[in-house]
This record gives structure tokens, C-alpha cells and sequence, in this order.
């Protein structure tokens, strides 16, 4: 297993503007607290990460409650709704569609250079690493139309993508032609097998992370490989804003794994961890916003000095320290099939 | 089952013993060495005292050749000539005579497979550098750099060590250890046709060199130089690689003692000219850091599938030995000296 650390300077400004961001959150707050107020059927869940029923209540985020595992650490929502009441969320959310139609637009250029380049780099590297006869690709993440076209476009090797995500077909940023076919988890199997499958922005999201993951093993070769990304808890700034994180907005994370939960849930279902990295970069940049933002509040000493005090070469090395040692919020898997 | 012999029980035997032991499609059927026994060992196989025996009694599939480098080629023949395959430590012997002899008998058994043990090849961060170049994104290589050392240590156990005794060794720190920097120069840039080395005794109380430098051109225009020393402060391994479009520096290796750091790759790519935050000379940089050291498997395995599949040697071959023997022999000439020999020729 390998870790990467990465000392791009990305302030999270770029790609959420401030204004934007605070209006969508509080559009997604409001509109996810009146869904569960339909009455949604809510259903209890043991812990995503490693299965683990020794749940602590940890916090109430937009009306839904998150549990704290006691084995892993892991936090995730439970109860909550099931797939197909959040899909339908997601499908009729004016919060979903402002997301999609004012922010992305509005942030294109930096998350092209900032994010998906890279994301591309990283995919087609380890696809030449561990997959040097790649032709078929199979992306069920989220917000991944940029990434897809990107990838097209650089590839060296010819292979194929199918774009199967449950909500694609409203996120846009595919390449004209590109066939875009929704797949319901369960029927993912039939659209086997694949050599790689692309998971960003999935695993925090799943309804049923088990289901995502029994899935993408499904529709694999033997050897094949997952690539995803996902929101940590153990992450520097969710673990000291914990539920004050604007990072935590349901229905968008659901999942909020450890370390220890991620590798426990590869090890359920049978994968082995080539790359665990945690490259996230808005750590530091986050609680430091934070404490200005409210100064008031009795901040550890320590952070208030880090982040008030110290110069941004500081800050910087400290990040690259999460990074190191996988306390950044933001991971990222490779994944071999097994 | 592929029935393993290790001769030789030293550092390097007693690895190649846990490998063959543990390794599916591996057995390991004895060991030799002169003094090593059952007891010391805790390995419940077969232990012998002289190899010729051991490979007559056990007449493994493979033989294991752990031994100091003067008796490594009369061991891997007789090994060939009894019809086992042969895995061999490097250096392949003292001299460029002794692995020109260990392909002698290799050409004479056609159906025998030689590996020798450029077990670096294997680590993770070179594989992953290795695939890097591979894939075309960061260019062609211009040039590589490598530094290999280690600092001998405090007392005397390094001016004792066979390593240091050519009658036994052949030569110094620059067979000993920067055959591996230079397997690794080999390996990402082809075979080179222009050398220029200079070797000294600089420290140490001993008959050899303690101190290389190594300066190379390939048959592709890629140059390359080598320092390898054994009067380091730090044991170090640092193999930096310069591409058109980035540059890699592997650091550090897994290993037993983990002294030479932890294994790392360094990836720096071409500023991106949109990217306003950078300035020349500070490009975007990533560092993997590892922490599964498989090479001493994964070279094992390799040959296993060569045996198992009839397919020719690609990997650490006799003709790698020979090449970089010879660009060891050219260093050793140019500095007035003889592989194998104390005295300058």
C-alpha cells in the first residue's frame, strides 16, 4: 500500500466560492429537513465502514441524526432514507440543480486545473501501473462528466467508457455522443465486466455503501481496480469542527468513514488497498476560516495560534503533515479486486 | 511444487529460505551452509555442509546461491550442470570472467533458467517510476543520478567484513552495493556505451574502495552518474531521474532495518502555465510513500513463471550481469585497478 502527499495550492475559494456555497447549503439544509418531514421512511443501519453495530449518537446535522461507531470511529447517518427516497431527492432538489447549473459553471476553469487534471493524471497513472491492457472503463461516481472528458482526451490507449452513475444524466459535463445510461446498483453487474471503475464522490454518498461495493466487485475482472474518492472524518478539520463542518450536509455525506473504516470495509468486501492517500488541501484553510469567523468560541489554543499566528509556509507544511499521515479530510482508494 | 536448495545461510540466505518457504508454488527442500545448523536455523528441512553434496542429495529444482561472491560462480555451474535452475546473489563473482563463465554454462543447458538476485528492480517505488516512463507522460529521460552508501559503521566490523576482502569479494563498495545503482541506470536507460569512473580508498583501513564515482553515457544520449560509498554519515539511497516534462527521485528503501528511510518517489511535473501560483524552479510535486516491500517475492515469483511457462530470463539475466560487470570492470581499469585482485594492473 502506498500514500501520496501532494503540495498543490488550491484555495477552496476557487472551486466554492463563499457566497455560492453558503447558498447552497442553506437551500440543500432547508430542503432536506422538509423532505424528512414528508415522513421518509428512516431505517437504522450498522456502521458502513466495518459493519460494526456499537453505535453513539455523535450529532444531529439538516434533521438527520449520525452515529459515532465505537469500534472504528467511523460517523455515519442512521437511520436514513433508502436509495431510491434519496435519488428521488436529488432528482426534484432546486439545491441539486443551482449545484449543478450556477456553481460548477461559475468554477469550471479552476476545477479543471486544480482538480480534474490531476484526478486524470492520477487514473491514467495507475491505470498504466496496474492495468496496461485497459479498454474498458465503467464510472459510477458523481460530478464525474469533466473527469470522463478529460480522461477521453488524454488518453494514450484506446478504451471505452460507460457512465452509469444514478444520476448522471442530470450532472452533465460529458463529452456530446457519450452514452449516459443510469444503472441502478443492482443491475450493475449486467454492464460487465470492466477492467476500472471510477467511484468519486460515491462512497460518502451511498444510501448503501455495501451495495456500492458487492456492485463494483461484481462487475470487475479478477484483478480489476476501483478508484475512488471520498470524505474522511478523521480528517483534520471534521474532526475539529466535527458537526459545525460545512463539509457535512446531508443528503451528501452519509458515510463519514476513519481509516480504520475505510480499510476494514475494502477488507468485507474484497479488496485489497494499493493506494490509501488522504491529498485533501482545504484541512488547514477551513479551521483557520473558521476561527476567524468566530473568534468567540474556545478554539484549542494551539489551533488558534497555528492558524492566526503562524506564517503560510506553516500552515502549508502542516498540511503536508495530514497529508503524510492520512489526517486530511479528502481520500483517495485504489483498489484491487480480489 | 518447485523444490528450493539455499546455499549459503547468511543475510541474503536466510531471506531467500523465508521466500522459498513461504512462497505458493515453492518448497523448500534444503539448506547448506558451514556452519548454520537446524537448530540455529529453525527450519525443519534438510541441512547440509557442502554445497556439492547438498546439490547431488537434494537435487533441487532451484538452487539458491547465497554464497560470498568468490564461490557464487563454481557453485551456480555445478548447480547447472546438475540440471537446477539457478537464482544467484549478485555480484555474479569477482570478475567479468566469472559470469562469462556462469553463461557458458548456461548456453550448455538450454532449458535452465539463471536469475540473479537485482532485487531493487523490484521495489515499489522503482516499479512505480519504472511504469511511469513507461506510460510516456512525463517524456523521455535525460539523465539519472544516483547515490548508494552506507557509512561502514563505528568500528572495526566493516575493515573485517569478506566484503572488503578481494580474494574473497573482488572488489569494494562499488561491486558490493553500486551494482545495484547501476542495474537500476541499465534498467531505465538502456545499455551505456561511454564510462568514466574514478575509485579511491579514502577512509577505511582496507584493501579495496571505499568511495566510486561513476560517470556514464547511453547507447540513447541519457547520461547518468553514480556516487557509491561506504563513508556516508547516513546510509543512503537516492536514484533521481530528469524527464522532458517532470523528474522523479526515489528515496529510501524498505528493508529489514529500515535505515536507509522510508521508501519514497518523489514525482515533480511541468508548471502548469495556467497556474499563476507557481514560479520556475518550484513545480508541483508528489511523494508516495510506501510500505509493502514485496521485491524479494515478486523476483522470486518472476522466476518461478519463467520456469513454470518455459519462457526465456528478461528480468535480472545473465546478460544484465555481464553488462554491468563490465561497466564495473571499466571503472576498476580506469583507476589503475583489477576486480578480483589488491594490487593495481
Amino acid at each position: 500500500m502506498k500514500t501520496i502527499v501532494s503540495d498543490q495550492h488550491l484555495p477552496e475559494g476557487e472551486i466554492k466560492p463563499s457566497r455560492q456555497a453558503a447558498e447552497f447549503r442553506a437551500m440543500l439544509d432547508s430542503e432536506f429537513q422538509q423532505f424528512l418531514a414528508t415522513g421518509v421512511p428512516l431505517a437504522a443501519i450498522a456502521c458502513p465502514g466495518c459493519g460494526g453495530d456499537e453505535p453513539a449518537p455523535a450529532f444531529v446535522k439538516s434533521g438527520l441524526s449520525y452515529q459515532e461507531c465505537r469500534i472504528c470511529a467511523s460517523v455515519y447517518a442512521s437511520p436514513r432514507p433508502a436509495s431510491p427516497d434519496v435519488e428521488r431527492f436529488y432528482r426534484t432538489s432546486e439545491a441539486v440543480a443551482y449545484w449543478h447549473n450556477v456553481l460548477l459553471p461559475d468554477t469550471r476553469a479552476a476545477r479543471l486545473s486544480k482538480i480534474v487534471e490531476p484526478r486524470a493524471r492520477w487514473v491514467l497513472g495507475t491505470a498504466d501501473r496496474y492495468l496496461p491492457s485497459l479498454t474498458r472503463i465503467l464510472d459510477i461516481g458523481q460530478h464525474s462528466g469533466l473527469l470522463i472528458a478529460e480522461l477521453l482526451q488524454s488518453r494514450s490507449q484506446h478504451f471505452n467508457i460507460t457512465v452509469a452513475g444514478q444520476l448522471a444524466d442530470l450532472e452533465g459535463g460529458c463529452p456530446d455522443g457519450l452514452a449516459i445510461a443510469p444503472t441502478p446498483l443492482e443491475k450493475l453487474g449486467e454492464l460487465g465486466p470492466v477492467q476500472l471503475v471510477l467511484a468519486f464522490d460515491a462512497l460518502d454518498r451511498a444510501p448503501d455503501l455495501g451495495a456500492l461495493m458487492r456492485a463494483a466487485h461484481s462487475v470487475l475482472e479478477p484483478q480489476g481496480l476501483l478508484l475512488a474518492g471520498s470524505t474522511l472524518i478523521s480528517g483534520f478539520d471534521l474532526q475539529t469542527l466535527w458537526d459545525g463542518s460545512e463539509s457535512i450536509s446531508p443528503p451528501e455525506r452519509l458515510n463519514l468513514l476513519t481509516e480504520k473504516g475505510v480499510l476494514s470495509l475494502c477488507e468485507r468486501h474484497g479488496f485489497e488497498v494499493l493506494e490509501f492517500s488522504t491529498p485533501g488541501v482545504f484541512d488547514v484553510e477551513i479551521v483557520q476560516r473558521a476561527i476567524l469567523a468566530h473568534p468567540e468560541e474556545p478554539w484549542p489554543r494551539f489551533l488558534r495560534y497555528l492558524t492566526t499566528r503562524c506564517e503560510p509556509e506553516v500552515l502549508e507544511g502542516f498540511q503536508e503533515f495530514l497529508q503524510k499521515y492520512r489526517l486530511s479530510s479528502f481520500a483517495r482508494l485504489a483498489l484491487r479486486k480480489l | 511444487m518447485i523444490r528450493s536448495l539455499v546455499i549459503g545461510y547468511g543475510y541474503m540466505g536466510e531471506i531467500r529460505a523465508r521466500v522459498a518457504d513461504e512462497l505458493d508454488g515453492f518448497e523448500l527442500s534444503g539448506i547448506c551452509d558451514p556452519v548454520a545448523t537446524a537448530e540455529q536455523t529453525g527450519r525443519p528441512c534438510p541441512h547440509f555442509t557442502d554445497f556439492r553434496e547438498a546439490l547431488n542429495e537434494v537435487r533441487p529444482d532451484v538452487a539458491f546461491v547465497c554464497t560470498p561472491n568468490n564461490l557464487s560462480p563454481e557453485v551456480s555451474v555445478l548447480a547447472l550442470d546438475l540440471g537446477c535452475h539457478v537464482f544467484c546473489e549478485k555480484p555474479p563473482g569477482r570478475t567479468v570472467e566469472d559470469i562469462e563463465r556462469i553463461i557458458a554454462a548456461e548456453r550448455a543447458h538450454p532449458g535452465l533458467k539463471v536469475m540473479f538476485g537485482f532485487n531493487h528492480r523490484h521495489h515499489p517505488a522503482i516499479l512505480e517510476a519504472k511504469s511511469i516512463v513507461r506510460g510516456g507522460r512525463l517524456g523521455k529521460i535525460l539523465w539519472v543520478r544516483g547515490v548508494y552508501g552506507k557509512s561502514g559503521g563505528t568500528g572495526r566490523g566493516f575493515e573485517q567484513s569478506w566484503r572488503n576482502d578481494p580474494s574473497v569479494s573482488g572488489g569494494g563498495i562499488l561491486l558490493d552495493q553500486g551494482i545495484h545503482m547501476l542495474d537500476l541506470f541499465r534498467l531505465f536507460c538502456g545499455d551505456f556505451e561511454s564510462v568514466q569512473g574514478l575509485m579511491g580508498t579514502t577512509h577505511w583501513n582496507v584493501p579495496v574502495e571505499d568511495n566510486a564515482m561513476v560517470l556514464l553515457r547511453s547507447e540513447e544520449g541519457v547520461m547518468a552518474q553514480l556516487h557509491s560509498s561506504a563513508t556516508l554519515w547516513k546510509h543512503t539511497f537516492e536514484l533521481e531521474i530528469g524527464l522532458e516534462e517532470g523528474y522523479m527521485v526515489a528515496h529510501g528503501l524498505l528493508s529489514k532495518t529500515g535505515s536507509y528511510g522510508r521508501e519514497t518517489l518523489v514525482v515533480g511535473r511541468r508548471v502548469n502555465e495556467s497556474d499563476s501560483d507557481r514560479v520556475a524552479g518550484r513545480p508541483g510535486e508528489e511523494i508516495s510513500y510506501f510500505n509493502d516491500d514485496l521485491s524479494w517475492r515478486s523476483q522470486v515469483e518472476e522466476l518461478g513463471r519463467c520456469i513454470l511457462e518455459n519462457q526465456p530470463v528478461q528480468d535480472s539475466s545473465t546478460n544484465d550481469a555481464l553488462q554491468v560487470m563490465k561497466l564495473i570492470d571499466q571503472v576498476y581499469r580506469q583507476s589503475g585497478r583489477q576486480l578480483g585482485s589488491t594490487t593495481t594492473s
